[in-house]
């Protein structure tokens, strides 16, 4: 059975109990039977809550490496931006230098 | 001097320069990409509000949790023969699931600032920066033609245009394909993280499930106790055809029996309310589900907006932005729902 089908069972135990106590609770033929019944719902509680608790932090690994990832591309695009107004820069010069030849080309002429 | 002179001077036109022009030109030597830069900027933005939004709802999962810890503890006290106080087994479990529920939400702020990255990288007008700066240099020329005595012009129209324009194209066809591979990086990822919330998305539906539970029953107890007053429930149905709700009035509810028929009134009165406090949980049950599947659905269509995009389709982001007119619209009716 996969985890969260699991994890939806017992889900389903504490959910029942909690929907049916009062019923239950009204057959009860003795304290020691309440108390057992109370003490039932507590730990369906308390299980439920560990359950799904561990199946987040089975993950936690995954998900920081994934945070740790995203950090990386964010980067990456930033290096990219600052790749890009380099180039724009490039650019600038480069046609700067030409249209100066060029006219220094005009001027030689004239 | 003419800046523009003192400058060529600085970085004269040698082989560094031409390396460099070179490299640029190499890049650019294969086809051009079909990347559009504004749907790039409209992606990137619809990616910031998906990202933020799923945050949001995993967020506010954690002090939905402090509620039903501080629910058990009145819950106790009110019902003990059904109650029991928080364990330190369920309090280390919160504590755990608190954490857990942290590291997702920093998952989704991170992917939140890289579309933010993404649209700076995609907004940022390259080939204009290359425009503006060859129009200051177009006076820096004729000056130097000025101080040189000729009336000529110093370079043709024709010519300038086509160097600025062919320095422009360059520059956005660059622009365009770093971010056309940002896209990708992005994408990558996001499957990932697509594929981690959907195999976790039952755990929240299963937890905002037991927090709306919890929050019920502690309401339920403390009404059947005496305390908290149903005005807002009544305010709603009496206020439908122009009478006004006079508040604590439902102090007076079946005033006008006596005896056995007035308890018996009170008692289905309560039991009344207690049935609304019900049907309002469980609609508001329904309606978080519904917030945390319409996420997985929009970060799933912004996934496959990415895909268009990198294939140079067009892009069509409607997908995403109804589911998160959807979320909305649920909030804004979870939020009545509790207020009413």
């Amino acid at each position: 059975m996969a985890k969260n089908n699991i994890l939806a069972e017992i889900k389903k135990v504490y959910d029942q109990l909690d929907d049916s106590f009062d019923a239950l609770y009204a057959e009860c033929q003795t304290d020691e039977q309440k108390r057992r019944l109370r003490s039932l719902f507590a730990s369906a509680r308390d299980t439920y809550f560990a359950a799904a608790a561990k199946a987040l932090t089975d993950k936690n690994a995954t998900v920081d490496a994934l945070t740790k990832e995203l950090h990386g591309v964010n980067d990456q695009v930033q290096g990219q931006l600052a790749d890009l107004k380099n180039v724009v820069e490039v650019l600038n010069l480069c046609t700067e230098a030409v249209k100066l030849a060029a006219s220094l080309a005009t001027l030689a002429a004239a | 001097m003419p800046p523009a002179i003192r400058r060529i001077r600085t970085y004269p036109f040698n082989f560094a320069l031409r390396a460099a022009l070179g490299a640029v030109l190499a890049g650019l030597a294969s086809a051009c990409t079909s990347a559009n830069l504004q749907s790039a900027v409209a992606l990137g933005n619809t990616g910031v509000r998906t990202a933020t939004t799923y945050q949001q709802a995993i967020s506010a999962l954690s002090p939905g949790l402090d509620n039903f810890v501080e629910g058990q503890y009145m819950l106790t006290a009110l019902d003990p023969e059904k109650y029991s106080p928080p364990t330190d087994s369920l309090l280390d479990s919160i504590n755990k699931l608190q954490s857990a529920l942290r590291a997702r939400a920093a998952l989704l702020g991170q992917l939140a600032r890289v579309y933010s990255g993404f649209i700076a990288l995609a907004s940022y007008d390259a080939s204009g920066q290359v425009t503006a700066s060859l129009s200051a240099l177009d006076g820096a020329i004729d000056n130097y033609a000025v101080a040189v005595g000729s009336g000529a012009p110093a370079i043709s129209p024709t010519a300038a245009a086509a160097i600025t324009g062919g320095s422009g194209f360059l520059a956005t066809e660059y622009q365009k394909r770093a971010v056309l591979k940002a896209s990708e990086a992005i994408s990558a990822r996001l499957q990932a993280t697509l594929d981690l919330l959907n195999s976790e998305n039952s755990i929240y539906a299963g937890l905002q499930d037991e927090i709306t539970r919890g929050l019920r029953e502690t309401a339920l107890a403390l009404w059947r106790h005496g305390i908290g007053a149903p005005d807002a429930i009544l305010t709603e149905q009496i206020g439908s055809f122009g009478l006004t709700y006079s508040p604590d009035s439902y102090l007076r509810a079946c005033a006008t029996d006596s005896g056995a028929a007035r308890a018996q009134c009170q008692t289905r009165f309560n039991q009344a309310i207690a049935a609304a406090i019900r049907y309002r949980a469980s609609e508001i049950a329904t309606l978080q589900d519904e917030t945390m599947r319409a996420n997985q659905t929009a970060l799933s269509a912004l996934l496959a907006a990415h895909k268009q995009f990198e294939k140079g389709e067009p892009l069509n982001l409607a997908a995403v932005t109804q589911q998160l007119a959807l979320i909305r619209s649920v909030i804004d009716q979870i939020n009545r729902a509790r207020r009413k």
